[in-house]
């Protein structure tokens, strides 16, 4: 990238982050809202994205690793547990769902871990439904007061804001570190990892164990913004729509969940109530990214701006490959350094 | 180079310090299917064999056992004096086994310098900055890039490994297996499918290899097999069929008549 571009790149992400801040003071408390909604399910979104397009595994089932963690804040506050006492609750559902998960699914890939997830997240939903002693069953567990300090709508934005930028700045961190090389590598070829050495599982299960600390944040902040948590929080809808966030953001993407998680949101609260069919017009937004943008809407975007670029000067691939071969004289000279 | 000493029925006993790898009696059966009958070899640490034989010979069978993607049915496999009859691929790999594959196995959608770092860091035993971003002058990257300008792709370390020729695949595959620092290479038909441009590339590529390095090699080109090797061995049907020295394979007539085709 040159500095120029790194320049633009860096103004336009800081002026998005400085517009995403005033909009409170802008914005009415509905839309205000509307954005945390977004925001949280961008956050759940990212999880599955970190282990989709790292990792190359999907998960079905990450709304119940979200839950869990609502769940356990839910039921801590229930018991008239401190803030501490009911994050510390929320900490341990999410890191017991995310090393059930991991240890589940640690040996599949492709079609196996999407159905393997899928059942997991079915399970929690079975507990959430069934044990209604703890969980509320069908009626959930309803009156969970935010804490005070974020009490207030606009307050809430902002520290859903902030979770959002925190958990992006650390996965961006993780996707370019020697273990996010890793994931990739898995992603790409599992045989030859294992054939390089890698112990294939342990990686996989610390990949869930990552993506599982992204949902249960998530899992939090969607109980403390709407007050009330029941088991269609762990459904397979939920998982699946936020697995179609990520698809339609584009998988592997930075953004593309926070695209992704807007559209869908925009689609349920706004369009909802001016055109009953909704889901049918997210259906055929989706099929159309699918066919003119597979890699979803933010990767289709960097496509075109690549392809944009190359035609204004870069030159084509073809040219460089023309250097492919190693002048003798430099082969030489590498040798007499061994 | 230490001369490599093998046979194809018994091992002679050699001390477990000198060998590199030592196969007694090794068979796979695939149901009612021989695919490797009673293969017995001893490669001595910096020896040099190649193995030949046509198509459905059992090379490759041969190969995916001494690596661990596959167990054998009966007989022993001994690594540098330790008998890994019951270990996986992974651990066998861990004690110093790299291989390159008969159709290119690299990560498609990474860079070519992302290929060969994620081969240098999988058995460095430094610590790493695990959770931490990749930098330039990181540790795992200057070594990548040192065997790029090795194999000759110090140009292509951007590029995605989709956008490399065939033979920049295989020199890729030969420069992830030799950034791990293997004590055993097997290299599974490096030549294949490549133009006579490439297999010069490759032939030199083959002789500057670590002169310690222990080196087994399936190839159907026989001009280059037979050039970079000290013995071969010729399966037939997955029986071993001949030993010797290249010249001795050469003139051997039940090598020419099953392998080169010859019916004297």
């Amino acid at each position: 990238m040159s500095a120029r571009t790194a320049v633009v790149k860096w103004t336009v992400i800081a002026a998005l982050v400085a517009v995403a801040f005033v909009l409170p003071y802008v914005l009415g408390s509905y839309y205000v809202s509307l954005l945390s909604i977004a925001l949280v399910a961008a956050i759940l979104a990212s999880s599955i994205n970190v282990l989709a397009g790292n990792a190359g595994l999907v998960s079905l089932g990450h709304a119940g690793i979200a839950a869990a963690a609502g769940y356990g804040l839910a039921w801590a506050y229930r018991q008239g547990w401190d803030l501490w006492g009911q994050l510390g609750m929320a900490l341990l559902m999410t890191v017991v769902a995310s090393v059930l998960y991991g240890l589940i699914s640690m040996r599949t890939r492709g079609i196996s871990f999407l159905m393997v997830t899928l059942a997991a997240g079915m399970i929690v939903y079975g507990i959430a439904y069934r044990w209604s002693s703890v969980t509320g069953g069908t009626n959930g567990l309803p009156g969970i007061r935010r804490p005070a300090g974020i009490a207030e709508y606009w307050q809430f934005y902002f520290l859903v804001l902030l979770a959002f930028l925190i958990v992006t700045i650390a996965l961006i961190v993780v996707g370019r570190s020697s273990f996010g090389l890793t994931l990739k590598g898995i992603r790409d070829s599992e045989t030859r990892m294992v054939s390089l050495g890698y112990n294939v599982p342990l990686y996989k299960f610390g990949a869930m164990l990552v993506s599982g600390a992204v949902a249960g944040i998530a899992g939090v902040l969607a109980v403390w913004h709407s007050e009330f948590i029941s088991p269609v929080a762990a459904g397979f809808q939920e998982s699946a729509m936020s697995m179609i966030m990520v698809a339609l953001g584009g998988i592997g993407t930075v953004l593309g969940p926070l695209v992704g998680a807007g559209l869908v949101v925009a689609f349920q609260h706004m369009l909802s109530s001016v055109f009953e069919r909704w889901q049918t017009l997210l259906g055929v937004l989706f099929i159309l990214s699918v066919i003119f943008a597979p890699q979803g809407i933010v990767g289709g975007v960097s496509d075109l701006v690549r392809r944009i670029r190359r035609r204004s000067g870069t030159p084509p691939r073809e040219v460089l490959a023309v250097q492919f071969h190693p002048d003798p004289q430099h082969r030489d000279t590498s040798r007499k350094d061994k | 180079m230490s001369s490599a000493s093998v046979v194809s029925s018994s091992p002679a006993p050699v001390g477990d310090e000198e060998t590199a790898l030592v196969l007694d009696g090794v068979t796979r059966r695939f149901g009612g299917l021989m695919a490797l009958s009673g293969v017995s070899l001893i490669l001595p640490r910096g020896g040099r064999l190649a193995v030949i034989g046509p198509n459905g010979a059992g090379k490759t069978t041969l190969f995916r056992l001494i690596s661990g993607e596959m167990r054998a049915s009966d007989g022993t496999i001994r690594l540098f004096g330790e008998d890994v009859s019951r270990v996986g691929e992974r651990a066998r790999a861990r004690r110093g086994i790299a291989r390159t594959f008969q159709v290119s196995n690299l990560f498609a959608d990474l860079s070519v310098l992302d290929n060969v770092r994620i081969a240098a860091q999988a058995r460095s035993s430094r610590p790493r900055r695990f959770w931490w971003p990749i930098g330039d002058r990181d540790a795992y990257t200057l070594r990548a890039r040192e065997m790029l300008d090795r194999v000759g792709l110090a140009q292509r370390g951007g590029d995605r490994v989709a956008d490399l020729s065939h033979g920049e695949q295989r020199q890729l595959e030969i420069a992830m297996a030799l950034v791990v620092g293997p004590r055993l290479l097997l290299l599974d038909e490096p030549a294949a499918g490549l133009s006579a441009a490439e297999r010069k590339v490759l032939r030199r590529l083959l002789e500057e290899l670590p002169e310690g390095l222990s080196l087994l090699l399936i190839e159907h080109d026989m001009s280059l097999a037979l050039e970079l090797v000290d013995h071969v061995l010729c399966l037939d049907n997955g029986v071993p069929l001949a030993y010797g020295t290249p010249d001795e394979i050469r003139a051997n007539p039940a090598v020419q008549a099953v392998y080169l085709g010859r019916r004297d």
